[in-house]
């Protein structure tokens, strides 16, 4: 062996320690990296399969009747899989030209999106969500070798077929309503995450969103088919049956946006509940929004005054009305009876502050039926003194008032009623506080709290929820008592005093065939800094019958009505028509067939 | 010397000599040493593509049922889509509005509280409950659809039944 090879011999095995060396090095490298595990393991799992995440379908909302109020359909994401496409076939143009045809996409923003990926990585953009089913319906039986076609018809579809494998139709489940404006304000929307995630926004889409969306399911598909098992089964999210009955919210929604319109009022509201359940069997919020365009919500609440359930949301000073309280309260308490009187000299001083009525005259003596019929505001200032401020707020805090009802809507609001403890609260205050005034309230607070009185004295929990199907099951909603402020003897005598009140003012409020008692409400709108001075008011009325056997309690508020400012000449009239549309729909027979029965 | 040269120098008679001679003969011809082991190895061959199509055969047969099972979850998934999409459309063709114009259009109108009759019928008590749900319908509990025998490979499948072989020879049930 001569010299020279034996060099050679050495030189490469040199070379060859060294590569071995550098690959045992990195070996050992490997071998020492703290995250080796993981990142081996993502690899394996990676290469083995992949995880899909399967969304169950949102659960669906029914009325109490069992129609549909929400529910899902079918739409289609197109995207573009960027390994089909053929850049030398001029696949792009093909996708482009198809997507401009049937999806009404932008044919130049296509074509420049498949030709120019994001990334050179890039393997699937999505180009739009939400095509409707039908327009890929129409493109699948365009697309589809029938047998009439010709040879020619058939080749060029195959050659079009071949041209779209970078086209992907993804089918997904959309949020739909129906009737996207009724019963908006208490079913909210569906909107979705920046991960494409829906989530429910306002109402009971918002207040029951996981139950509705059910659990995500997280499946392993394994990339050998070998391997492939059946999915599991994914349950269902829960779907809802409401309280509401959707041809009577349809009724009341008509008659409250005519209302509004009639009145000149900026927005109205009209709820209707069923006071031995506290189920709502109506719930009409104007303005309203077109849910099936939700993105409109966040200009219309830029614009200011737009509150998307105003019934739960929107406090205000009630007025009137708010005089059934201090009445109700007093008698409870036993410091009145109906027949008390009290001489109305049409002014009072209390805390300081004198109190007029709402004409500014006295009309002498009154019982204490002539003060709630008459609506005197120096003569429940009276009777809100003679209970005395703690028994007074305490009556007012077990009717409701200043906490939320609980209802199960999501942006319910609890108003403010200040207490004699707080800094803010003045002596004079009772005295305003007694007819409506310095307080506030939502209107499904009101409703709740006069509801005491049309069910012996028991305020039930507002619910809009009145069963809950899950796992093909069907679980009822028992109704809940929130709270007892007054007893059953106090809650009948003073609904006859207000059925008595109707009647003798021959009342617009009075429904044929049906005895019902209510209370009108006028209360002022205060202008910051400046007090009462604005000249408008809040229009309101409470009613609810029939007065032997309560069925239904209605509360109806008109914001700034312009035709007249009057509770009594604007809100009013409005109950009968929402009476007859409630009894006619629930079916609740006029008295005399009732009592015919009884 | 040929066995025919052999015969035909002894008359025709059978010798130990000539019968060695015969046995060698056939025992030692080269061409029939190299059929055998020729024949020996296409056996052998035939049993391994025997085995291979066999194996072959499992596989292809369950990558075919595992893709078929992964497109009729998909499909599945597409249909449970589908009936969610009709029974929405189907709540759409009796909203509330359509019922109210299709009525109209039918020549109804909605009537007024004076038009309404009653009628008492005693001990009537009108039922105050949607049931939209059918009675316990309970979520099946599904495992696998296929048996082992489809996912296993050949040798997976051997080593399976020699386990229950060796098991039942322990006196254990399989």
């Amino acid at each position: 062996m001569s010299q020279d090879y034996s060099s050679r011999y050495i030189l490469l095995g040199t070379l060859f320690t060294v590569v071995a060396a550098l690959i045992f090095g990195q070996h050992v490298a490997l071998l020492l990296d703290k995250q080796r595990g993981a990142i081996l393991e993502e690899v394996r799992a990676n290469h083995l399969g992949s995880i899909w995440t399967i969304h169950p379908p949102r659960g669906l909302i029914f009325d109490r009747k069992g129609q549909l109020l929400a529910g899902n359909e079918m739409v289609y994401e197109v995207g573009i899989d960027y390994r089909s496409i053929n850049r030398e076939a001029n696949d792009a143009h093909t996708i482009a030209l198809i997507g401009n045809v049937y999806f009404s996409l932008d044919y130049n923003q296509v074509k420049v999106t498949i030709e120019n990926p994001p990334n050179p990585q890039q393997v699937y953009l999505p180009l739009a969500k939400g095509i409707e089913k039908d327009k890929v319906d129409t493109f699948q039986t365009f697309l589809k070798v029938k047998d009439e076609d010709s040879r020619t018809e058939q080749a060029e579809k195959a050659r079009l077929a071949k041209h779209l494998r970078g086209l992907v139709l993804q089918p997904y489940m959309k949020r739909v309503y129906p009737e996207p404006l009724l019963a908006s304000n208490v079913l909210g929307f569906v909107g979705y995450t920046q991960q494409g995630l829906p989530v429910g926004y306002f109402g009971v889409e918002a207040k029951y969103n996981e139950m509705l969306a059910g659990t995500p399911v997280k499946i392993w598909v394994p990339n050998d088919p070998r391997m492939v098992q059946d999915f599991p089964p994914i349950p269902e999210g829960v779907s809802l049956i409401l309280t509401i009955d959707r041809e009577l919210q349809a009724a009341i929604e008509k008659i409250l946006e005519e209302s509004v319109h009639k009145s000149g009022s900026d927005t109205g509201v009209i709820v209707v509940l069923d006071p031995k359940t506290g189920e709502v069997l109506a719930m009409a919020s104007y303005p309203r929004l077109d849910i099936s365009r939700y993105w409109d919500y966040e200009s219309l609440s830029q614009r200011g005054q737009f509150v998307f359930n105003r019934a739960i949301s929107a406090m205000y000073e009630p007025g009137s009305v708010f005089k059934i309280f201090t009445m109700a309260g007093a008698l409870d308490k036993g410091v009145v009876t109906e027949d008390t009187i009290y001489l109305d000299k049409g002014a009072i001083e209390v805390g300081g502050l004198v109190i007029y009525n709402w004409d500014r005259a006295g009309h002498g003596k009154q019982t204490m039926q002539g003060c709630m019929q008459l609506s005197l505001n120096v003569c429940l200032a009276w009777v809100a003194t003679q209970l005395g401020a703690a028994d007074f707020y305490a009556y007012l805090q077990a009717f409701g008032i200043g906490h939320t009802t609980g209802i199960d809507l999501d942006g319910e609001r609890a108003g403010i009623l200040k207490l004699p403890q707080d800094q803010l609260w003045s002596e004079s205050e009772i005295g305003t506080n007694s007819f409506g005034q310095g307080v506030s309230a939502t209107p499904i607070q009101m409703a709740a709290a006069i509801s005491a009185l049309a069910n012996d004295g028991k305020i039930m929990r507002p619910h809009v929820v009145r069963a809950i199907i899950k796992d093909g099951e069907q679980f009822m909603i028992t109704p809940s008592v929130s709270s007892i402020p007054i007893s059953a003897k106090t809650a009948h005598t003073l609904t006859e005093m207000l059925a008595r009140s109707l009647e003798a003012e021959a009342s617009a409020a009075l429904v044929d065939g049906y005895r019902v008692a209510g209370k009108t409400g006028t209360g002022e709108i205060a202008i910051p800094g400046l007090g009462y001075t604005s000249g408008e008011t809040n229009a309101s009325f409470a009613g609810w019958g029939p007065v032997d056997d309560p069925r239904f309690v209605v509360y109806i508020w008109l914001e700034k009505p312009s035709t007249s400012i009057w509770g009594s000449e604007v809100a009013a009239p409005i109950f009968p028509k929402v009476v007859e549309q409630i009894t006619l729909l629930m079916n609740i027979p006029p008295d005399r067939y009732r009592k015919a029965t009884q | 010397m040929t066995l025919a040269s052999s015969l035909k120098k002894n008359k025709g008679k059978w010798n130990m000599n000539s019968l060695r001679r015969l046995t060698q003969a056939y025992i030692i011809t080269p061409w029939r040493k190299q059929i055998s082991t020729g024949m020996l190895i296409l056996v052998g061959l035939l049993v391994v593509i025997l085995a291979a199509s066999l194996y072959l055969d499992v596989t292809a047969r369950t990558l075919a049922l595992g893709r078929a099972i992964l497109m009729m979850e998909n499909e599945i998934t597409e249909v449970e889509m589908l009936n969610a999409h009709l029974r929405t459309q189907l709540g759409i063709l009796t909203s509330s509005a359509m019922m109210e114009k299709r009525a109209l259009e039918m020549g109804f109108r909605r009537i007024e509280a004076s038009e309404e009759i009653y009628l008492v019928v005693p001990g009537y008590v009108p039922l105050d409950q949607t049931p939209l749900s059918s009675p316990s319908k309970k979520v099946q509990s599904v495992t696998y659809s296929l048996p082992p025998i489809y996912t296993q490979s050949l040798v997976d499948w051997l080593k399976t039944k020699l386990d229950e072989w060796a098991n039942l020879e322990r006196g254990k049930s399989p």
